[in-house]
């Protein structure tokens, strides 16, 4: 984030310490005169107490974020925590303050430089030059009050102030980038799609974004399970705080143990973090009665989130869930979103083939326009049993295979024309066949590989295959691999 | 029926792969560990066979692209379990790059090739998983599947 150094700091003597300290006493005195000046001040400035609450900001800090002051303070700031320079958070929104945390040395007493950047009221992320002056020595005693330059700094003198930050700084800025990237990856916006399934699924997560309630997202196999998850996390109002995922297919007792310390917190802290459970009914039954005990953990500050593997919209939906714990699952399904399967949303199929096509696109040499309409015509007579996972796949292959700048029938995968015909077909009864030409068929493929993988020597053939070279013989021309004059020729001494 | 189990480790040296190898050198099932020396082989890779692990290290200096291609990589291929292999260079931060590594998809971290335990048994898990799909997959396919001396 910046250079630090020690005291002395840059404030007039009589912004001694013990004066601005008071001020993060309300009660005190002397903070009218204080508060006076910083509000006054057209540098926008904060201060952060030892909890990372914001406990003051001035006016021309609210006009950079483009908040209320009330809106301001009281709020938690984060070290981890990132604005998002996308649609999905608009300036002005809770999530602009994300970025205002002090650095860590800077909350431990050390005066440090460094930058802050927010979502401008033009909507794009900005960022100004920021001193951060301890106001006292240690973490636990005191707060940081912050100062800003006055204008927001130019894409080149960022990159400038960049290439100076020490390692660590690096480390959290490629982190507080990859978090950027994530709330844009999974904007609500992204579950593409007009049916009426979609659109109500979308609401759906809007409505759990908002809110600190626990979720189960069900859906059969490629509905976007975890997709749908991760954005209710990245969406939320509130500061989103950490998102820990864990895989119920491989979890372990250890693993659950530490992904809930590290979710460990103070009671009353505004972030909000998530435990993200992957398919739930492959956890181990003992494993969810130690997941069941998660919500009731006092100090655990985080909701949970989890995926279910249901098919929707069959009687075995109740079949399935016998394998998740009824008190669990009672205690997660405060929200439940039911994701609808693609064969049971066609009219999304256009835009949901036109988006992976343009993912191909962008990970390619080869630009391909569009899908021909008699091509998503047969995608439509499909039933797509791996969801979007599966459409994905299947453009990418067409993708691959395709000649000119759209997306023909010839170019879609057999599997599709062959699912198509098959659909339109009654159904066959099962094909007999004759056990003793399909085993002489195996024995044929095995004796030809023998003999390929040794060179065509027989002797060597028959080693491999466990008997003797006249065994192998007699084999060869019960077989027809070789004639009896061929035989005994080969043979004579 | 056993199942023959490929996986890959991207790493800069060969240092994870001889330890994993070695941790799994007493397993009866045969595994297949491909190494590779960065992320474009592993997509390549994974393209090209059915891979379902993947592990690569993850150092100070990679740590960005990592982050940048692992989210592109799991939705693309969504069966694959991804593992990060935390390198020494980053040892004064293993917890803020293993959450976000966690955040990012993979399915574990490791922090050194002598705690590779967790590893062995997501290894064995995949394996077995394998074997399970096999027995399912219709018998002609299985009985082919199963012949010696497979070309490719």
């Amino acid at each position: 984030m910046g250079e630090s150094r020690n005291l002395p700091h840059p404030l007039p003597r009589t912004w001694s310490r013990p004066i601005l300290a008071a001020r993060l006493e309300p009660t005190s005195p002397p903070t009218t005169s204080v508060t006076t000046l910083l509000d006054a001040s057209s540098r926008p400035t904060y201060a952060v107490d030892a909890r990372r609450q914001v406990v003051y900001c001035n006016a021309a800090l609210a006009n950079w974020l483009g908040m209320e002051p009330e809106r301001i303070v009281g709020r938690s700031v984060e070290y981890h925590s990132e604005p998002a320079a996308t649609g999905s958070t608009k300036p002005g929104s809770a999530a602009a303050l994300t970025d205002l945390c002090p650095p860590p040395q800077a909350l431990a007493g050390t005066f440090t430089k460094g930058t802050v950047g927010c979502v401008g009221r033009s909507g794009r992320l900005v960022h100004r030059r920021a001193e951060f002056i301890p106001l006292a020595a240690d973490q636990s005693a005191g707060g940081v009050l912050v100062l800003l330059a006055e204008n927001d700094m130019s894409p080149q003198e960022l990159a400038t102030e960049l290439t100076d930050e020490p390692a660590a700084d690096e480390l959290h800025r490629v982190i507080r980038r990859f978090r950027r990237n994530q709330a844009a990856e999974f904007a609500i916006e992204t579950l593409l799609g007009t049916s009426a399934g979609i659109r109500k699924v979308r609401a759906q997560v809007a409505a759990a974004a908002a809110s600190a309630a626990n979720v189960l997202v069900c859906g059969q196999r490629g509905t976007g399970r975890e997709h749908v998850a991760r954005a209710i996390h990245y969406q939320a109002k509130d500061d989103a705080g950490k998102l820990v995922p864990i895989d119920c297919e491989v979890a372990s007792e250890e693993s659950i143990q530490r992904a809930c310390e590290s979710l460990r917190g103070p009671i009353g802290a505004k972030h909000r973090h998530t435990l993200l459970l992957l398919n739930l009914e492959r956890l181990p039954q003992p494993l969810q009665a130690q997941i069941r005990a998660v919500p009731s953990s006092g100090s655990l500050q985080a909701r949970l989130v989890v995926t279910l593997t249901v098919d929707t919209h069959s009687p075995e939906r109740e079949a399935s869930l016998p394998l998740v714990d009824q008190q669990l699952l009672a205690a997660i399904s405060t929200i439940t979103i039911d994701l609808p399967p693609l064969a049971e949303r066609i009219a999304d199929l256009p835009l949901l083939s036109q988006f992976f096509l343009e993912a191909e696109n962008r990970t390619s040499a080869k630009q391909v326009g569009s899908l021909r309409a008699d091509v998503l015509d047969q995608l439509a007579l499909y039933r797509w049993p791996g969801g979007l996972d599966e459409l994905r796949g299947v453009i990418a292959a067409a993708h691959t295979a395709a000649t000119s700048h759209e997306i023909t029938l010839a170019d879609l995968p057999t599997v599709i024309h062959h699912a198509v015909m098959a659909a339109a077909m009654p159904q066959r009864k099962p094909e007999k066949i004759v056990l003793d030409e399909l085993l002489e068929s195996i024995e044929r493929k095995v004796v030809t590989r023998a003999l390929e993988q040794s060179g065509g020597n027989k002797s060597a053939a028959a080693e491999l295959l466990g008997m003797t070279r006249p065994r192998l013989y007699r084999r060869l021309v019960q077989l027809g691999l070789v004639t009896e004059a061929k035989q005994a020729a080969e043979e004579l001494p | 029926m056993i199942s023959r189990v490929e996986w890959i480790v991207c790493e800069r040296t060969s240092r994870w792969a001889s330890a994993l190898r070695m941790a799994l050198a007493a397993d009866e099932t045969p595994h297949e560990l491909r190494e590779m020396r960065h992320f474009a082989e592993i997509n390549a890779e994974l393209a090209g066979r059915p891979i379902t692990l993947a592990a690569f290290e993850v150092r100070r200096d990679n740590f960005a692209e990592v982050l940048a291609w692992l989210p592109r990589v799991r939705q693309q291929f969504s069966q694959v379990r991804f593992i990060g292999l935390i390198d020494g260079s980053l040892v004064d931060d293993q917890a803020v790059v293993g959450e976000a590594l966690l955040e990012a998809g993979v399915t574990l971290v490791t922090t050194s090739p002598r705690r590779l335990e967790a590893i062995c048994r997501l290894v064995r898990h995949q394996t077995s998983q394998a074997g399970e799909i096999a027995e399912n997959s219709p018998l002609v396919d299985q009985l082919w599947a199963a012949l010696p001396w497979q070309t490719g």
